[in-house]
C-alpha cells in the first residue's frame, strides 16, 4: 500500500503569533487526522507561541471553525488571537 | 419587522480618518431623521500605562466579511438603513481616531441603538488587533474589555 499523499494548508499569522513565527504566512503540511487543535500544538512548540489553545479562535477560509474539525487541503487557516478592535 | 433595504460600508484604511468627510459622504435626502456618529479615539492613558501610539492590524479579507455581516445584522434587528464604518490601520497617535461609525435610522433610537450594537460586535468578533506602544519604550497586545470599552 502506498504511503498517504501530503497535503498543505496555507497558515496566516497575526498579531502576537506572527511576531513569534517571524513570518506573515506558510504552508503546512497536515495528514487527515490533522485538525486545527493539532495543527496549533505543532506550530506552538515549534514556533514557543505566547498564547495557550484556549485564548485563541480558529478561522478557516476566512471563516470562524470548530477546532476539532479535521482540515483539508488547500485550507487557509488562521489563529486568532483575542481581537482589540475600535 | 418589515424587510429594509439596507445599505452598508465600510473601510479599512492605513490614512488618517477625515471626520467631516466621512459624515458628509452619508445620504442627506430627506429619508433620516436621526443620524448618530460615534467615533472612537486613541487615550493617552490604558489600565494607568501612558499611552504613545498603536500600531492597529487586521486580517483583512475576514474582517470585511466580519464586518458585513455584523452590521447586516444590526442593521435587520435595529431597522436602520445606513450604515458607514471607517477603521484605521497602521500607526494612529493618541487624540486620532481609530474608528468612526455612522448609523442613519428614520429616528434616533434606532440609530443609537444600531451603533452601540455594532461597537459591541466589532470588540468581539472582527479580526483587528492593536499593538500598544507606550511611552517608556514597552509594548503590549490589550484585549478588549468587552465590559467597559
Amino acid at each position: 500500500m502506498s504511503s498517504a499523499p501530503q497535503s498543505t494548508v496555507q497558515v496566516l499569522y497575526f498579531a502576537a503569533l506572527q511576531e513569534a513565527a517571524g513570518c506573515t504566512a506558510e504552508a503546512v503540511t497536515i495528514d487527515a487526522e490533522t485538525t486545527g487543535r493539532s495543527l496549533y500544538q505543532t506550530l506552538a512548540c515549534r514556533y514557543d507561541f505566547p498564547l495557550a489553545c484556549d485564548q485563541l479562535r480558529l478561522a478557516v477560509n476566512q471563516k470562524f471553525a470548530d477546532f476539532d474539525r479535521p482540515l483539508q487541503a488547500g485550507d487557509e487557516v488562521a489563529f486568532i488571537p483575542p481581537v482589540a478592535g475600535g | 419587522m418589515a424587510q429594509i433595504n439596507s445599505e452598508r460600508h465600510v473601510l479599512l484604511q492605513e490614512t488618517p480618518i477625515d471626520s467631516g468627510m466621512v459624515r458628509r459622504e452619508c445620504p442627506a435626502d430627506g429619508r433620516f431623521g436621526g443620524y448618530v456618529t460615534f467615533e472612537g479615539v486613541v487615550r493617552s492613558q490604558n489600565h494607568g500605562r501612558q499611552v504613545d501610539h498603536i500600531d492597529y492590524s487586521a486580517y483583512q479579507a475576514m474582517a470585511y466579511q466580519q464586518l458585513d455581516l455584523i452590521i447586516a445584522e444590526a442593521q435587520e434587528r435595529c431597522g436602520v438603513e445606513f450604515v458607514r464604518m471607517v477603521h484605521r490601520l497602521g500607526r494612529v497617535s493618541c487624540g486620532e481616531t481609530a474608528v468612526i461609525l455612522c448609523c442613519l435610522g428614520r429616528h434616533r433610537r434606532e440609530a443609537f441603538e444600531c451603533c452601540m450594537q455594532i461597537m459591541d460586535q466589532l470588540k468581539k468578533d472582527v479580526p483587528i488587533w492593536k499593538k500598544e506602544f507606550y511611552t517608556d519604550g514597552s509594548y503590549d497586545w490589550p484585549r478588549c474589555q468587552h465590559d467597559h470599552d
